[in-house]
């Protein structure tokens, strides 16, 4: 045990070696681990850290995305329709392949 | 695995975080106004390209509605780039718009509030002149000129006179205008733009230096038509004199010439052709289909024959539209000789066929009223075979809905590879409705060959030289209807453009026979290994009709025609078809053998069931050639009405002259029958026969006769003693008839 008159000494001690030293941060400090105002309470809100899941959310982002592409790529789109030559007859595109894909099947 | 997955984290500041979800929201922004439009133009597209019209209409209408920046785009993507000039398809007797037309989203008469409101606020680019032409064309065709003329007024005034917009949209104005007004309205919209002209542009000097030389020529100031144009042509050469001199000096500067420099050229020699104080003529008609629903806003042009083989859009001198009755009337045409154009929308043609003779051809020599009526008549519907179906028989029953009226069908094939089709019309000709075709015809019969590019290489299309032999072969059909006079009545291919239009697709695969090795060394492009494969099998009697048939074929396309004869009359002795025969027949005739020709001729009649116009006329020649002139002459008049193109006219009035002497009778024939031959300049032979008419008779007799004998170094020197340019020029033009 170190009685009082050794505590003392001590801070003495520790007093006159931190004398070139100063702590001026006190209130920093203080503010942010008992925040009291609104925008000490804001501010620390602002840098708290949270921890997200990289799974689940990597796995909706995922799901997302190939929902996305697979509405865009479905259908063969972009390419226009536009009068074609076949066997002497004159016939939209479309309608030509189309009906072609009925008799193929 | 799964539970370090689970344990996966990262650790975010709640400031971070929301700083993604702020650049998420102006993204979002972004979007909407930039990307979100670029979105739904792709889905229009789409759905244009699924076929689903409807719901690419209603999502353009909507994009429109909303009225954001991004409507002009819309407007400019789905309906200035896709609207017509003018009319949908131009079609006329030798030929019509074909394939390449993208589909349209909304009807120009849809379309007319949205480009009227980019011509007034979409920002100044070309598009704006597009929109023009577009709402010109769609109220010329409603007979509304005037809101035209209003539509290129407000478009010149969005550009100003740096642009070379403005002086388009000029040029425009002043052209669309002369095709409707008097010359003095049109001079006085001239002298207003001319003050804006500038030399940084030169063609609208062109073009108004034309519409001027064309308003003077129809009121008869031909002299006053000429200083026109020649004004506009001096001007563009000097200019162009000055710029090749200007940057001769620092680059390899080519000047090309302008498109309507070449137009004016052209007139200009056009109207120095013509004979002073022509009278002018008037060329009218009614177009209907045969229900006689009339056609009415059809864009009706004359367009002058020497241009036929080239495509048409509409680009005529002399344009009408027809009326409410269908009725049409183009007037102050000068003379020379035209085929009638017609300019029609989609649903106008979809259907129907304007059945008309390549050579169909307008000669106008000075003031008449020529009447041209035009009926539109229904697409024949093929029945089979159809719909790529694939036939084993030993023959092929080609059936079709009937036609009223019709005296006889003929059948045309199509042989379709990749990258090409090929045409050719056999000799089935037939009385019914249906007829049956067996396959050996079919492998007989040839198709012109063609030849693909691969890496800048050229190869023989074994497609095209299989022909019907190919049993992966794609085929084609059509049925052509005609009366009893060989006029065509209808046919079977034409826009099918709607459902209840397609009718079945004309298509079959033959599967009759199979490939044998050497087809397939020769599917497989090693040609030469073919064709030591067939030549081995010839002598081996293996395989021999089908070897011989492709050893003829393969000479034929390697130029080695020669060394084909042994092979065609080894076929023609063990597969005397029509089709071998004739190929003999034609090889004689060309080779000058006339003995062996009457032979296989004498064959070919034997068998052949149908006529041929074309082997009777060969015949024909032969036997003037073989001096019996007036036998010549009745099978020549015999077939000289199924030949549109008149192309023995020539043998023809010669024989009626020297046999006959009836030079009224001779005239009156080359004015009749005139040579066609787009492309090639055929002889005027009316021309011909006139200017030997002056001559001494006798002389023209004595070389006629002289001609005749087949002598050639007589007749020249015959002609050489008389010295006659006119019977010279005669002569020489039937020895080069062929």
């Amino acid at each position: 045990m170190i009685d009082n008159k050794q505590q003392k000494e001590l801070k003495r001690q520790l007093d006159s070696e931190l004398s070139h030293f100063s702590f001026t941060k006190q209130g920093g400090v203080l503010s942010k681990t008992h925040p009291k105002t609104w925008s000490e309470k804001v501010n620390n809100w602002w840098n708290k850290e949270i921890t997200i899941p990289l799974l689940p959310v990597g796995a909706i982002t995922v799901l997302l995305l190939l929902t996305a592409g697979m509405i865009l790529f479905s259908n063969d789109g972009g390419q226009q329709v536009e009068l074609i030559e076949r066997g002497g007859n004159i016939y939209w595109s479309d309608m030509y392949e189309r009906k072609v894909g009925a008799n193929e099947s | 695995m799964k539970e370090r997955l689970g344990l996966m984290k990262v650790n975010i500041k709640i400031k971070h975080l929301i700083m993604t979800v702020i650049s998420l929201v102006v993204f979002l922004l972004v979007f909407n106004i930039y990307i979100y439009p670029k979105w739904e133009n792709w889905l229009i597209d789409r759905d244009v390209a699924n076929g689903n019209m409807s719901g690419a209409k209603d999502r353009l209408l909507s994009n429109l509605d909303r009225n954001s920046n991004s409507k002009y785009d819309f407007i400019r993507d789905h309906i200035i780039t896709t609207a017509p000039e003018m009319y949908d398809v131009y079609i006329g007797p030798s030929s019509q718009t074909g394939s390449g037309y993208p589909k349209q989203i909304l009807t120009l008469k849809e379309a007319v509030p949205y480009l009227q409101d980019y011509i007034q606020e979409a920002p100044a680019d070309e598009y704006i002149v597009w929109a023009a032409k577009s709402l010109v064309s769609y109220f010329k065709r409603n007979g509304n000129r005037d809101e035209g003329d209003q539509v290129l007024e407000a478009a010149v005034n969005r550009f100003t006179q740096d642009n070379s917009q403005y002086h388009e949209l000029w040029s425009l104005r002043i052209e669309e205008s002369a095709a409707w007004h008097e010359f003095e309205e049109v001079e006085e919209l001239i002298t207003k733009y001319e003050r804006h002209m500038d030399e940084t542009f030169m063609d609208p000097v062109l073009r108004i230096a034309k519409v001027k030389g064309e308003m003077l020529a129809k009121q008869g100031r031909k002299e006053d038509a000429l200083n026109e144009l020649d004004k506009g042509i001096e001007y563009y050469d000097n200019w162009l004199e000055e710029i090749k001199e200007q940057f001769s000096e620092t680059d390899n500067f080519e000047a090309g010439e302008s498109h309507y420099y070449h137009e004016l050229r052209e007139y200009r020699t056009f109207l120095l052709a013509q004979s002073e104080n022509t009278d002018l003529a008037t060329v009218e008609g009614q177009l209907v289909k045969s229900n006689g629903e009339p056609l009415v806003n059809v864009g009706v042009f004359l367009r002058n024959e020497s241009k036929s083989n080239h495509s048409f859009y509409g680009d005529g001198r002399y344009e009408t539209v027809t009326s409410h009755d269908g009725s049409f009337r183009i007037s102050n045409v000068l003379p020379g000789s035209y085929q009638v154009y017609l300019g029609l929308m989609f649903d106008q043609v979809d259907g129907y066929v304007w059945a008309t003779d390549p050579y169909d051809i307008i000669d106008i020599e000075g003031e008449e009223v020529v009447e041209y009526p035009i009926e539109f008549q229904p697409l024949i519907n093929i029945v089979s075979p159809s719909n790529y179906v694939v036939i084993k028989d030993e023959e092929v029953t080609f059936t079709w809905e009937e036609v009223p009226n019709a005296d006889y069908y003929v059948i045309q094939l199509g042989v379709h590879f990749d990258g090409g089709s090929i045409y050719s019309s056999p000799n089935i000709v037939t009385k019914d409705q249906e007829v049956s075709v067996p396959v050996e015809i079919l492998y007989d019969h040839t198709m012109g060959i063609t030849h693909k590019e691969n890496w800048d290489k050229e190869y023989l299309d074994t497609e095209s030289l299989l022909a019907f032999l190919n049993v992966e072969g794609t085929f084609s059909w059509q049925v052509h209807a005609l009366d009893e006079t060989g006029k065509l009545i209808s046919k079977s291919n034409g826009y099918r453009l709607t459902e209840d239009t397609m009718s079945e697709l004309p298509f079959f695969h033959l599967q009759e026979r199979t490939m044998t090795e050497a087809d397939l060394v020769l599917q497989d492009g090693d040609i030469e290994k073919a064709y030591n494969m067939y030549k081995e099998n010839i002598e081996n009697e293996i395989e021999l009709i089908h070897s011989l048939r492709m050893i003829i074929r393969l000479d034929n396309t390697l130029d080695k025609e020669s060394d084909a004869l042994p092979y065609l009359l080894m076929l023609g002795e063990k597969h005397p078809t029509p089709s071998t025969l004739s190929s003999l027949v034609r090889y004689y005739f060309r080779e000058g053998g006339w003995q062996e020709f009457e032979k296989w001729f004498i064959k070919y009649e034997e068998i052949s069931e149908d006529d041929s116009t074309y082997m009777d006329s060969l015949y024909a020649v032969f036997k003037m050639k073989q001096g019996e002139l007036e036998e010549a002459l009745a099978i020549f008049k015999k077939t000289m009405d199924e030949y549109s193109s008149n192309h023995y006219i020539g043998y023809i009035l010669a024989l009626e002259l020297y046999l006959e002497e009836d030079w009224g009778r001779v005239e009156e024939l080359a004015r009749n029958y005139p040579e066609r031959s787009f492309g090639n300049n055929p002889p005027n032979w009316l021309r011909l026969i006139q200017n030997i008419s002056d001559l001494e008779h006798e002389i023209v007799m004595e070389g006629l006769s002289n001609y005749f004998t087949g002598d050639e170094e007589k007749t020249d020197a015959y002609l050489e003693e008389k010295d006659e340019n006119a019977l010279t020029i005669f002569i020489r033009a039937l020895q080069q008839s062929r």
